[in-house]
């Protein structure tokens, strides 16, 4: 433990030398030459990319208001009730309808699959009235 | 922080610890340089680096360790014992010349791992937790490589 202790001693008794002389120049010069070579974007183009991502802000604050006062316009015309409300009620039914016929589509054409079996005729099942003349025969 | 302040907080001990790692001041110059290269294209990073000292020693010894591996050739006379004695004598002050000799020509005799570890906890002044940092291996592994280390030292010293 008392040789450890002195090797410790011995060791905490020395210390690194400074750097040599010019050499922290050489570094610095390196290091900002290489950072010059190897910048991607370029003072110009830095520029650039900031005043056009400043443009995109611009058109996307814009649009949402020109489209504000669009939708007051439209509501004083229709007596004071919601057209983007009705617009959307009446799109969100189609759409429904829509989805519900196609999945009840599927779910007739898997059926049929399952009890015939055969896929050349489940290959002309294309509608529920192809599927109801099928099941009649 | 800027890279000027880096270099002179830290450009000593990197400097030390890389001439001591690859045997050569020549070669330490040029490690160094590519070290503050890498620091400065990848400055953006360092930024949210919370121990920027270990991250450049880490930074350093992997630099140096592709070097060794490029040189590969010339590794045999770089780590000849004599040569790599030199090296650390020229490298390090103390009071004492004929201790400073005599612990160099020892420090150059014990294995390179457990020298690294010496290196960066005496000289470089790390703890033993960013030394485990510094060369991606666990404290327990850094520890025993410090014992073993010391141990060696003390035995060469007393001869």
């Amino acid at each position: 433990m008392e040789g450890f202790n002195k090797t410790q001693e011995i060791l905490e008794g020395l210390s690194p030398k400074p750097i040599p002389p010019g050499l922290r120049e050489k570094i610095l010069s390196t290091a900002y030459y290489r950072q010059r070579k190897f910048q991607v974007i370029s003072p110009v183009l830095r520029t650039l990319f900031a005043i056009s991502s400043a443009l995109i802000l611009l058109a996307f604050f814009c649009d949402i208001m020109i489209k504000n006062n669009e939708n007051d316009f439209l509501t004083s015309i229709m007596n004071g009730s919601q057209v983007s409300e009705m617009i959307l009620d009446k799109d969100l039914q189609e759409m429904t309808k829509e989805l519900f016929k196609i999945e009840y589509d599927q779910r007739l054409n898997q059926w049929v699959i399952r009890h015939y079996k055969t896929k050349k005729t489940a290959a002309k099942l294309t509608s529920y009235q192809s599927i109801m003349d099928i099941l009649k025969e | 922080m800027k890279i000027e302040e880096i270099l002179d907080s830290i450009g000593d001990k990197l400097y030390n610890y890389l001439t001591i790692k690859l045997g050569s001041p020549l070669d330490a110059e040029d490690v160094l340089q590519e070290v503050f290269c890498r620091l400065v294209r990848y400055r953006v990073r360092f930024r949210f680096i919370r121990n920027p000292s270990a991250y450049i020693f880490r930074i350093a010894r992997n630099e140096a360790i592709s070097f060794l591996k490029h040189r590969k050739k010339n590794l045999k006379s770089h780590h000849s014992v004599e040569r790599l004695s030199n090296v650390i004598q020229e490298n390090l002050r103390g009071f004492d010349q004929e201790v400073l000799n005599h612990t160099a020509e020892a420090l150059a005799k014990i294995p390179a791992d457990q020298r690294e570890v010496i290196v960066l906890k005496f000289f470089e002044e790390l703890t033993f937790r960013e030394i485990s940092n510094v060369c991606n291996v666990s404290i327990g592994t850094i520890t025993s490589r410090y014992r073993y280390g010391m141990e060696k030292l003390r035995k060469l010293l007393e001869d």
